[in-house]
């Protein structure tokens, strides 16, 4: 246990190292490159109406989380537990917008639901904005998270237990409240935290829709040079996430739920023809905005390219770059995920609370105010080394800073599919094990990794998928590998209004990320 | 630390444009320019590739958004690895160059640019430009739009707006107003314009679009959007203010410097000189509709000659006095 508490603290570590740079550089502010008085926190506070961006973002947050929880995780009920026509389909077609970007998502839904648009057209909508609209698109954005790791739990809930209750009188509502939301509770509340940890750091669905909310703020005293201020915006995000973990424990339930080795899945339901019709407005609903309506913008956008004869990039070196780091960004950050979970979920509660809010800690941060801390941790250990330039010029040009990178920002996501999956090891089979006389290496090959496989799968895959799009972290320290992935492609001609080639790389982006489900979702259902 | 000061001293000062490239045996000869590039790769990667080819200077371009690659170099201070810095707004370049950021460029270099777009102090040179302007929905007869930049603050313009108070090159264009105007009265502007109550857009180009569709009548924007937009039938189209020195007729710089400190100047100082000589500067007017800075370049057939805009007279140092500016934007709660 030991081994694994010193690589969770060492993965802590690594966590908490923007924020030691960022403070340090707190502490020694450069002076303003424009001459500026620079601010007190007070002044800071009433100048940005930073209150006010409080109060906007927990909302935002807030209303994501739950609008994520309520749709991911009907949507999860239906794919496990009901029986409707397209029902497999709808599910995987359900999951995708994990793969669309959330300025993106924002962007089309901001041009489809506006005068003009032709949903916005044909409803006769006004033009739409502000945290209502926000909160829809990182809603759609989210629910897939939700979807996923929902789902793993119920999949992995015993239909004896329902089956018990049921016999013993209860009602289907019933059944379901006693004997399977206590092993949902881990999974809910995770994903719950996780949707309320994208919605508070996003910035790019907030800047498109122009919703005043602390990142975008914090964005901009980046884009102003402010470091300090941004510095200072950025501890008031995780001033606020901090209680939001504690809510979260509560959720959570105070004891590791035990789980149960090889579980036989109730039978299916016909859903009523309400709960019908609700199931298809949700996968409508989430399908629509997250998947198609991106997909359909830029294939229009694609399709007027080559009707106008305009020149596209080639795509391929893109492609490969974009494959390149999610894969090795992904399995380096899931390996990082593992002894933070394992403790988390099975040491005692002393050491598991630290290690986790270590973990998620530094996620509620943007990805630009993260690659900037990590930038300042590695001058500041660079500094103090003989050959400071060349430590600094070998840890940005090798790419250890890139994938510090994103493992600082993803980890929580890894370790909440990761934890979840561990959470539900069924501890009878490991005490028949040693009893047997197995060693913990032969528990572990043989009983445990096995169960573990499914939530590996969803843990690696949430991550390949939240670094594929990734652009913030890849644009500050990736350039100095020399990447240049599909969402820069995406967001360099976007910014250029070279929509048509924004379009095709953007569609290549969205069509490796369905490969991508697809191919995962096969494989977990073979498991 | 020591080591650096070391190489700070003995590679960084200014050298001549034919000064030889550094020895063979320096360890440092063989690693790239590196290039911070504010400006997209769709703009200028081509010039890069055809510039290495044509100069035999390997480069390494890091791309990124303007603001951040600053904000980056910033922070990194003396360890910085970029060699130059290619910028979208110059007001950036002001802000590295008001913290000593920024070598002192070569003169021969400097002259070989219009002396109206470059640092007074040769810091930086402008390598292209960009126009304020207009973009309105050509349902709007042209006789109706309004005749000088001030005139937007009519109230008969109310809800036919878009504007993009975030973007880089609407905040330079508020601080070059406050030097024209005064601070007051670009106050009590912005404060009329706002009445309006202006689309507001995350950034220039979908402005355009908005004027195409018609969801805004009017957008302040740059003008070279337009262009890579425009076909048969596109129901938008810009408009520069007839009044000759109108505070509208702003004309915005991407450009480009040398970091102070850097061990590659001649080099970099090479980079620069190939982008002010007429294939590059042709390529920004043709292939981006941009303003050549090099005198004698002419721009794109679709695009007004630089001498029809009428600018306003404008010092490139009012561009880069950015902090009062977001300030105000701030206190007007536009921002």
């Amino acid at each position: 246990m030991s081994a694994s508490r010193l690589l969770a603290a060492a993965t802590a570590l690594l966590v908490v190292s923007p924020l030691v740079g960022l403070l340090v550089g707190l502490a020694n502010p450069p002076p303003d490159p424009f001459g500026m008085p620079q601010l007190s926190l007070v002044e800071l506070m009433q100048r940005s109406r930073a209150l006010e961006l409080l109060r906007n973002s927990v909302l935002l947050s807030v209303a994501v989380s739950a609008g994520a929880v309520v749709a991911g995780g009907w949507l999860a009920w239906a794919e496990q537990r009901l029986d409707y026509p397209g029902r497999s389909v709808l599910a995987t077609l359900s999951l995708l917008p994990l793969a669309s970007p959330s300025y993106l998502v924002a962007a089309t839904a901001a041009v489809a639901f506006s005068p003009g648009g032709f949903v916005g057209d044909l409803l006769g909508l006004p033009r739409l904005s502000g945290l209502w609209i926000a909160a829809l698109v990182l809603a759609v954005v989210c629910a897939p998270y939700v979807q996923l790791l929902v789902g793993a739990a119920l999949a992995r809930c015993p239909a004896a237990e329902e089956e018990a209750a049921r016999s013993l009188g209860a009602s289907p509502l019933q059944a379901a409240r006693i004997a399977v939301l206590p092993r949902l509770r881990p999974a809910i509340a995770l994903s719950a935290l996780i949707s309320l940890l994208y919605a508070i750091s996003d910035f790019g669905a907030v800047a498109v829709l122009d919703c005043p909310v602390l990142t975008w703020r914090l964005y901009e005293a980046v884009k102003g040079q402010q470091l300090p201020q941004a510095t200072l915006l950025g501890l008031a995000v995780m001033a606020v996430t901090l209680p939001l973990f504690v809510v979260g424990r509560l959720v959570h339930g105070a004891r590791p739920q035990r789980g149960t080795a090889n579980p036989r899945p109730p039978e299916r339901r016909r859903p009523g023809a309400a709960a019908l019709a609700g199931t298809y407005l949700l996968h409508g609903l989430v399908i629509g905005i997250g998947v198609a309506l991106p997909v359909a913008t830029m294939g229009g956008w694609v399709w007027g390219g080559i009707v106008r004869d305009l020149p596209f990039a080639s795509p391929w070196l893109a492609t490969r770059d974009t494959l390149l780091a999610a894969l090795i960004g992904a399995l380096l950050t899931g390996l990082l995920a593992v002894s933070p979970a394992w403790v988390a979920a099975r040491d005692r509660r002393a050491v598991a609370v630290p290690v986790e809010q270590a973990t998620l800690l530094t996620s509620a941060l943007p990805g630009v105010l993260l690659a900037l801390g990590l930038v300042l941790a590695a001058l500041q250990l660079s500094r103090s080394m003989p050959d400071g330039r060349a430590v600094y010029a070998a840890l940005t040009g090798s790419g250890v800073l890139l994938m510090a990178g994103y493992a600082v920002r993803f980890l929580a996501e890894g370790f909440a599919a990761l934890k979840t999956a561990i959470l539900q090891l069924d501890p009878r089979q490991e005490e028949s094990a040693r009893v047997l006389g197995a060693s913990r290496a032969r528990w572990l090959r043989q009983i445990a990794l096995p169960a573990l496989a499914p939530g590996v799968a969803a843990s690696g895959l949430l991550l390949f998928l939240a670094i594929l799009k990734e652009l913030p972290v890849t644009l500050l320290l990736g350039g100095a590998v020399g990447l240049k992935t599909l969402a820069f492609r995406v967001w360099d001609r976007y910014n250029e209004a070279l929509w048509h080639d924004a379009g095709l790389s953007g569609l290549i982006l969205l069509g490796l990320s369905l490969c991508v489900v697809v191919a995962t979702l096969r494989w977990r259902r073979h498991v | 630390m020591l080591s650096l000061l070391f190489l700070v001293a003995c590679d960084g000062g200014p050298e001549t444009l034919d000064a030889p490239t550094p020895r063979a045996d320096a360890p440092e000869a063989a690693r790239p320019v590196v290039i911070y590039s504010g400006r997209g790769e769709s703009l200028v990667g081509g010039l890069f590739e055809t510039m290495e080819a044509e100069l035999g200077i390997d480069v390494e371009v890091r791309y990124g958004d303007t603001p951040e690659l600053v904000t980056l170099m910033l922070t990194e201070g003396a360890e910085s690895p970029a060699d130059i810095i290619f910028a979208q707004d110059s007001g950036h370049l002001g802000a590295l160059a008001n913290r000593g950021m920024l070598a002192t460029l070569n003169g021969d270099l400097l002259k070989t640019a219009d002396p109206r777009f470059q640092d007074a102090d040769g810091r930086w040179v402008g390598t292209s430009g960009r126009a304020r302007v207009l973009v309105y929905n050509t349902d709007l007869p042209k006789d109706q739009l309004p005749t000088s930049l001030k005139d937007l603050a009519d109230p008969k313009w109310k809800g036919k707006l878009g504007w993009a108070p975030g973007n880089g090159s609407f905040q330079a264009h508020v601080s070059a107003l406050r030097h024209i105007w005064g601070e007051d009265e670009t106050r009590a502007w912005l404060t009329a314009v706002a009445a309006n109550e202006p689309v507001v857009y995350p950034k220039n180009s979908p402005q355009v679009e908005a004027a195409h569709t018609g969801a805004i009548q009017i957008g302040w924007v740059n003008h070279y959007y337009l262009h890579r937009k425009k076909t048969d039938g596109y129901k938008a189209d810009n408009y520069s203010f007839a009044a000759e020195g109108d505070a509208g007729n702003v004309l915005m710089l991407a450009g480009m410097a040398v970091r102070e400190g850097s061990e590659r100047v001649p080099d970099a100082e090479k980079v620069i000189a190939w982008m002010l000589a007429e294939p590059a500067q042709n390529a920004f007017a043709i292939e981006n509709f941009e303003y050549p800075t090099r005198p004698g370049i002419k721009t794109h057939p679709d695009v007004p000659p630089i001498d029809s805009l009428k600018l306003a007279k404008v010092e490139q140092a009012w561009l880069a006095d950015l902090g009062p500016t977001r300030a105000m934007l701030q206190d007007l709660g536009l921002q």
